[in-house]
């Protein structure tokens, strides 16, 4: 399967007349974007506001970002199952609007997830100061349910993730990268002396607000299985998880996937991408021993020599990623992990829940529990009603000159565990 | 199955032919509840930890163990003390999770919704699935 | 600028006062500077001097160790020192323990930085590297040159309280504290070159090392007992009244075997713990309670089990060193396998 994703840069986002590129600049019609997304009967008082890289702004609490993206060529529709028909996507050609990203932000439930601070200290944290925002904040409808909020948010999101795409559909883009997987039997000729090798993405996946969709279908209803990575770049993995805001993965990041982007640029020349593997992570004991039963199944019926393997979330997941890691590693197949650590405010405490000698190879993208010091920002969107209850804030976190004592954990993306940022630990 | 909580929406919300193991208190005090019962010889169904949730985020708890006790099961034990290790790693010099308390009193309804949120699918398929999920374990 | 206060903490053989056989002195206090500080001072040079030092006996410090720290600390206050420097211990594990305990009530009571240094293998080091810094010596006393360079070099950082660097910059022992750091690569990339080193077999560096996992994996049951030679095997510092090979009640360096050939029953009479980590009232009124010979006898006449084997054997594991406890434990397993034993019973305290 082969999929050209076309790039298309913005240097800047404004409200205007007709929604359309103007050079760089991406112009929005701001009644259009929410004839758009409106029609939830579970959300009122949707609103829009424009977030850019630098400035005095806060975001929170922030649900879910996500890239704009529109299919120009093959099967399918962006979103599968979500928005679009449940074609298999990851052919053809695909665009994507780079430095735009949709943010959506509300509360859902009492305890709420998510900063995004555009300058400052907070804005090194989080990957989502880099892109220039539209901010979708919406208020639910008297009495409804905190499933059908999350749901509607969701899909508030991806509707204007999508609309928004539509306008470099017809663009041409400013560089075109192709990706291409063969079925693993082609796969494995083309590049006879190289290492195989795969990515095992483990998708959080426990109930209400833990949930995550692949073409649709709530992915802890799932048996691991095998995509080919362009898929994912059409908008297949879609999130509807909304707690640990740093090592979540937000719909931006599953198109994004930076494992699958740096496995690919070394595909042909120093390994060999055989594809991705799918797994969940569960509630019960006896899930979780299958799920990995199946992912270190599905690596060797792959003929894999090496796998990736990432982790969503914290605690419970370690289970997961050992089980996975422990399971591949006795096939014969050398892993490297990803995660973060929780070890402690002081970083003295043990990082992880589980642990296993196999797992010898370990990235780790930072300590989740550090504390920063966020200043006051000239701008609010959403609301610091939530910043004491969202993760990693504490009781007196939200100060009187509207800085807010945090640990990294509230900042979305802070400690993705798919690699997508710079951070990491030291031991000292 | 036994299901062991500290929570009264799952009290409320489970079905009467499941065995409850009603917890007043903590968070904490559901894990050590079931620790006990681990060391009697029942095993841990789901594991002790919720979701993405972090244990001084929430007050409330849900895990189930089998209702059949038999000699000690020790992956059971693995994983609660790893669990349990992490719950201590997290008191820190003050030592007790209140001091990182997260959530406001406004908040519990909404907490127990999420705590329950996270095991309905065990409860929903229970009437089909409670005897295998036993035995799916028994038979390692 | 006045310089800095330092002060030293040695123990009884390094502040030239004897050997073991004044180790039982309790915590003193020399004004200006003893043995090894001398060459620490010349290397503080204009920064920083010793301006006293504690000396104390091993033996008393592990076995008074709540009046010790009292004391010693009592002592250390009124110099209101800038920095408190212990040892270093080297090999040795009781000075080694004293060391890093006095360290760690120093920076933990006093709030004053405190640095000691040892061998990696002291168990002081085991103990406290997560606590306090340690710099990493050699294993005896001949590599005391080498030492002073790096304990002053941390010390001098500690003094000016600039930032201390990785364990492998600033030569000390890995205490497990994580900190953040913003890498070069992001962490995709890093897992990829990981993975490709992994594959290549070259070497790489795991960015979070796994719990020490030095377990071993617990023997298959024995089934039957009823044909088996059974051995007795403790940590718990069981001997025969008196002592007879001097087994030390802390550090030990060795161990005692025993003949237990007609004995029934281990009497207050005639055996006693030797070990000094733990209240012996108990042990030495019934020392079946730490080795249960009397019930083993029981069971061997019952037939639940084949016979007992002549020999027991013991030692201490109060600050014993893992290297020490790894070579009994080999040397111990070794002579039992020859004597043909089928199984053994270990306890400890």
């Amino acid at each position: 399967m082969k999929l050209e994703l076309g790039k298309v840069f913005i240097e800047d986002v404004q409200f205007g007349e007709s929604t359309h590129l103007d050079g760089r600049i991406l112009v929005i019609d701001h009644a259009e974007l929410l004839e758009a997304v409106s029609g939830d009967e579970h959300l009122w008082k949707i609103r829009v506001d424009l977030a850019h890289p630098g400035e005095s702004v806060r975001i929170t609490p922030v649900k879910d970002v996500i890239e704009p993206r529109v299919k120009v060529k093959g099967h399918g529709g962006i979103f599968p199952g979500m928005l679009s028909k449940v074609d298999t996507v990851g052919n053809g050609r695909t665009h994507a609007m780079k430095n735009v990203a949709v943010v959506t932000a509300g509360k859902v439930v009492g305890f709420q997830e998510g900063i995004i601070d555009m300058s400052g200290i907070g804005a090194d944290y989080t990957p989502f100061s880099k892109t220039h925002n539209v901010v979708i904040t919406a208020e639910p409808k008297a009495g409804i349910k905190p499933h059908d909020h999350e749901a509607a948010l969701r899909t508030l999101g991806l509707k204007a993730a999508a609309y928004l795409g539509q306008a470099v559909k017809d663009v041409e883009p400013d560089e075109i990268k192709t990706y291409e997987t063969l079925a693993p039997r082609e796969a494995a000729q083309l590049y006879p002396e190289l290492p195989r090798v795969g990515y095992v993405y483990m998708l959080q996946t426990q109930g209400l607000l833990h949930d995550t969709y692949v073409y649709g279908v709530d992915a802890k209803k799932i048996v691991p299985t095998i995509m080919y990575p362009t898929e994912i770049m059409d908008g297949a993995i879609v999130s509807g998880n909304c707690v640990s805001a740093c090592d979540k993965n937000p719909t931006y990041v599953h198109l994004n996937n930076p494992i699958i982007e740096d496995l690919y640029e070394e595909h042909g020349k120093t390994l060999n991408f055989m594809g991705v593997i799918i797994t969940n992570e569960n509630v019960t004991l006896a899930d979780k021993e299958r799920s990995s039963n199946w992912t270190a199944k599905l690596t060797e019926f792959l003929g894999l020599d090496g796998a990736i393997v990432s982790q969503e979330g914290f605690g419970n997941p370690d289970t997961d990623l050992i089980m996975n890691c422990r399971k591949i590693e006795e096939k014969g197949i050398k892993t490297v992990i990803v995660t973060d650590e929780y070890a402690g405010r002081d970083g003295a405490s043990q990082s992880l829940a589980d642990a296993d000698p196999k797992a010898n190879a370990v990235i780790t993208n930072g300590n989740a529990n550090e504390v920063i010091v966020l200043p006051p920002m000239n701008r609010l969107i959403g609301t610091t009603a939530y910043v004491d209850s969202c993760a990693g804030g504490f009781d007196g976190s939200l100060r009187s000159d509207g800085s807010i004592e945090v640990e990294i954990q509230a900042i979305t993306g802070a400690t993705n565990e798919t690699g997508f940022v710079h951070l990491s630990a030291d031991a000292y | 199955m036994m299901v062991v909580t500290n929570n009264p929406l799952v009290r409320e919300r489970l079905p009467e032919e499941m065995n409850l193991l009603w917890v007043d208190g903590g968070y904490e005090d559901v894990i050590v509840a079931v620790r006990n019962r681990v060391h009697r010889g029942h095993r841990l169904l789901t594991h002790p930890l919720a979701g993405s949730v972090k244990p001084y985020e929430t007050p409330y708890r849900t895990i189930f163990l089998s209702d059949e006790a038999t000699d000690l099961h020790h992956p059971s034990l693995s994983v609660l003390e790893q669990a349990m290790a992490l719950l201590n790693a997290f008191k820190g010099k003050a030592g007790g999770l209140n001091s990182l308390r997260t959530y406001r009193d406004e908040h519990l309804p909404d907490l127990q919704l999420v705590d329950y949120g996270l095991v309905e699918t065990v409860i929903q398929q229970q009437p089909t699935m409670h005897q295998s999920l036993e035995q799916l374990l028994r038979e390692e | 600028m006045a310089k800095k206060k330092v002060v030293h903490y040695l123990n009884q053989f390094f502040a030239g006062i004897g050997g073991e056989e004044k180790a039982d002195m309790p915590p003193e206090l020399r004004e200006g500077v003893i043995g090894p500080g001398m060459a620490l001072n010349t290397a503080l040079g204009e920064e920083a001097e010793i301006v006293a030092t504690i000396v104390c006996g091993d033996s008393y410090f592990n076995e008074n160790p709540e009046i010790s720290k009292q004391k010693i600390l009592e002592m250390i206050k009124p110099f209101e020192p800038d920095l408190f420097l212990a040892g270093p211990a080297f090999n040795a594990g009781r000075y080694g323990v004293a060391c890093a305990t006095v360290a760690w009530l120093v920076q933990e009571e006093l709030k004053i930085p405190a640095l000691t240094g040892m061998y990696i293998e002291n168990p002081g080091a085991d103990l406290f590297r997560k606590a306090v810094y340690i710099v990493e010596t050699g294993n005896s006393a001949a590599t005391m040159r080498k030492a002073v360079p790096g304990m002053v070099s941390l010390a001098k950082k500690l003094l000016h309280g600039e930032p201390i660097g990785l364990p492998a910059e600033e030569g000390y022992i890995p205490r497990g504290i994580r900190r953040n750091v913003f890498k070069e690569e992001r962490g995709s990339r890093r897992a990829v070159n990981m993975l490709l080193a992994k594959l290549k077999g070259d070497d790489y560096q795991t960015e979070y090392a796994m719990p020490d996992f030095d377990r071993v994996p617990p023997a298959d049951a024995v089934g039957d007992l009823s044909h088996l030679k059974i051995a007795l095997v403790t940590s718990g510092g069981i001997v025969p009244k008196t002592n007879p090979d001097r087994v030390e009640s802390s550090s030990a360096s060795k161990f005692g075997k025993y003949s237990i050939e007609g004995v029934e029953d281990l009497t207050a009479e005639e055996y006693e713990t030797a070990h000094g980590g733990y209240d012996p009232v108990y042990a030495n009124e019934d020392p079946d309670r730490v080795m249960p010979l009397d019930v083993l006898r029981d069971m061997e006449r019952e037939g639940i089990i084949g016979h007992i084997h002549e020999f027991f054997y013991s030692t201490v594991g109060n600050g014993t060193s893992v290297g020490n406890s790894r070579a009994f434990g080999i040397r111990i397993g070794k002579e039992l396998r020859e004597a043909g034993v089928d199984a053994v019973l270990l306890t400890s305290t």
